[in-house]
């Protein structure tokens, strides 16, 4: 461990040699009489000061996932060497973790055992991965004249996932996948939902004859039905700029809409992708199942935006990330033209694609003049401008102010969306 | 897993330290031995000495541990002052007085270091200060030893040499302490 002295040190000398000289220029014994208390506490504590061993330290949590407002129990395991009698543990915390209803540091006495253990009850503030946690370890001699201390490295990872909000209507893609899934396909074929009625052929099933259509025809006739059938979805993210400070701002919204939508498809046994698309890109192939599904929400929590001024457009995107048949949904604040411009491209290359826009006004400073106030209008009118080329152009849109529900924004694009009759070339 | 007793609050050691700065103050005031022939000395010495009780004050109050040592530097002072101006015989008491000091330094630093009910162990504590009063009574009967000593070889050679090695030895030891710090470890759990 690493020492240093004490500011008792740095004193006691000092007034002792004073104290000493005074009595020696003056002739007055009793000013060194008055210096021997503080000298005889510097003699003895100097003389019992030894540097103590490193005290074995065991990190560990009771859960390495856990989602937003949710406790982690991190748990200081300390193999306390005999010649220190007490040791203060503190562990330095990331910023937005929290100790809740706990001393940090707190002290372990020699007394109570040669090998404790300290809890700390921590609560992140908000959805991320937080890693590489400090122990700081500290210790003083008898008479507090050194102060030991060591840092001790526990390289734990504890990821917090955004608290999702639970979705009932979702949009519906145009196109479903091949695969069973619980939508309704537009083709024909085995299923629960009635689609249509034809005459009977050789080989169907008699449990398929319409006995009350038959008998008014005077023929057998069959029920055809919709078959339930999955949807792939990618979910494009923005990633070009945000408005807001971190942790508050529009990427937080972001990710939570995103968990929530990928949570609320991957329930009903869709297949989700994800595309970071930003000054850097990233993505995850479409795929399904619980394992899927944390591996989604770890990207999300290393989505960021990286600033780039590079013109950035589909053709970055590789193909096996856009599956035929395929919604994609882009969640944007529209702060990048270039996110827009991707949008226009995709729609016009064919794919399904429709857009939840993230409101910014929360984050934009309250105009405090004329000038700024009508630069925020312009500002507003462009934005409305935008929202209305992409409703022309096809996509369906709708803004989602951050603290309010998702499901009546989705239930909007989906409002729109079957207005429209959109027709994929 | 271990809970640790808490601590006493800071107070009781900041409001020790006060007083006993005001009990070194009033003292130093009354060994001055002018019968009011000099009230400008004892004024000089009371203004001393309340200075560095407002210094203790202003220590302990703002929690600045560094302050400590220039409180009980004045403090000092003030006695100082009183013996070598105010007084022509031995005072006996100057052991007490030595005592005083370090219990005003102690005392601050205790009140400037608390961190919190649960940064300090009291059993831990005790045992300190236990040791602490082992080492100042040990001190101050030397102290009385010496000087008894003093007063029968007053201006000895050897009486001379002996402070002046240990004023020497002691702000070489100063120095070195200021110095010397080892270096940081970073070990993973």
């Amino acid at each position: 461990m690493s020492w240093a002295p004490t500011s008792r040190v740095r004193a006691y000398p000092w007034l002792v040699a004073a104290l000493l000289l005074a009595a020696l220029a003056a002739g007055r014994p009793e000013l060194a009489a008055a210096a021997a208390p503080i000298a005889a506490v510097l003699l003895a504590g100097l003389l019992r000061s030894r540097r103590p061993r490193l005290p074995g330290v065991r990190v560990s949590v009771s859960a390495t996932r856990l989602v937003e407002g949710d406790t982690v129990d991190l748990t200081l395991q300390v193999d306390l060497p005999a010649e220190t009698a007490a040791l203060e543990v503190g562990v330095l915390l990331p910023p937005g973790v929290e100790v809740v209803d706990a001393a940090n540091p707190g002290v372990l006495a020699r007394s109570g055992g040669p090998r404790q253990s300290l809890t700390l009850p921590l609560r992140p503030a908000r959805w991320g991965a937080y890693s590489l946690w400090t122990v700081h370890l500290r210790a003083f001699d008898d008479f507090r004249l050194r102060r030991f201390e060591a840092r001790v490295r526990a390289d734990v990872v504890v990821r917090v996932y955004p608290s999702t909000e639970r979705l009932r209507t979702l949009i519906r893609p145009l196109r479903t996948h091949v695969y069973p899934g619980s939508r309704v396909a537009a083709q024909k074929g085995e299923g629960i939902e009635f689609a249509d009625l034809r005459p009977y052929v050789s080989g169907d099933r008699v449990r398929s004859v319409n006995w009350r259509a038959s008998a008014r025809r005077g023929e057998l006739w069959v029920n055809q039905r919709h078959p339930e059938r999955n949807v792939d979805v990618v979910l494009l993210l923005d990633t070009f700029a945000q408005a807001g400070p971190a942790g508050e701002g529009t990427l937080e919204q972001m990710v939570r809409g995103a968990s929530s939508l990928a949570s609320a498809w991957l329930r009903d046994h869709d297949r989700v992708g994800l595309i970071g698309f930003g000054g850097t890109l990233r993505w995850l192939e479409v795929g399904d199942g619980p394992r899927h599904a944390y591996r989604l929400i770890d990207a999300f929590l290393d989505t960021q935006v990286v600033l780039s001024y590079a013109w950035k457009g589909v053709d970055v995107i590789p193909i096996r990330l856009l599956p035929p048949h395929a919604l994609i949904v882009g969640i944007t604040p529209l702060l990048d033209r270039r996110m827009v411009t991707a949008l226009f491209d995709l729609h016009g290359r064919g794919c399904d694609v429709a857009a939840v826009e993230l409101r910014p006004d929360a984050h934009v400073a309250v105009p405090s003049s004329e000038v700024e106030a009508l630069a925020r209008r312009i500002w507003r009118l462009e934005r409305e401008a935008q929202r209305a080329r992409l409703l022309q152009g096809g996509i369906g849109v709708a803004s989602w102010t951050e603290g309010e529900p998702l499901e009546p924004v989705l239930m909007e694009v989906e409002g729109w969306r079957r207005r429209a009759r959109l027709r994929i070339r | 897993m271990a809970t640790p007793r808490p601590a006493p609050h800071p107070l009781i050691p900041a409001v020790g330290a006060v007083v006993v700065a005001g009990v070194l103050v009033v003292v130093g005031v009354l060994h001055v031995d002018v019968n009011g022939e000099n009230p400008l000395l004892v004024a000089a010495i009371g203004g001393v000495g309340i200075a560095g009780l407002l210094t203790t004050l202003w220590a302990v109050a703002e929690r600045r541990a560094g302050r400590v040592g220039w409180a009980v530097a004045v403090l000092a002072a003030e006695y100082a002052i009183s013996v070598i101006a105010g007084r022509a015989a031995l005072d006996a008491e100057a052991p007490l007085v030595g005592v005083g000091l370090l219990l005003v330094a102690e005392l601050s630093h205790t009140a400037c270091e608390w961190r919190g009910p649960h940064a300090v162990d009291t059993s831990v504590e005790l045992r300190r200060w236990a040791r602490l009063a082992a080492a100042g009574v040990a001190g101050a009967v030397a102290g009385g030893g010496a000087l008894a000593l003093a007063g029968s070889v007053r201006g000895s050679v050897p009486g001379l040499l002996v402070g002046a090695a240990g004023v020497v030895g002691l702000v070489g030891l100063a120095a070195w302490l200021r110095r010397s710090t080892s270096d940081e470890t970073l070990p993973a759990a």
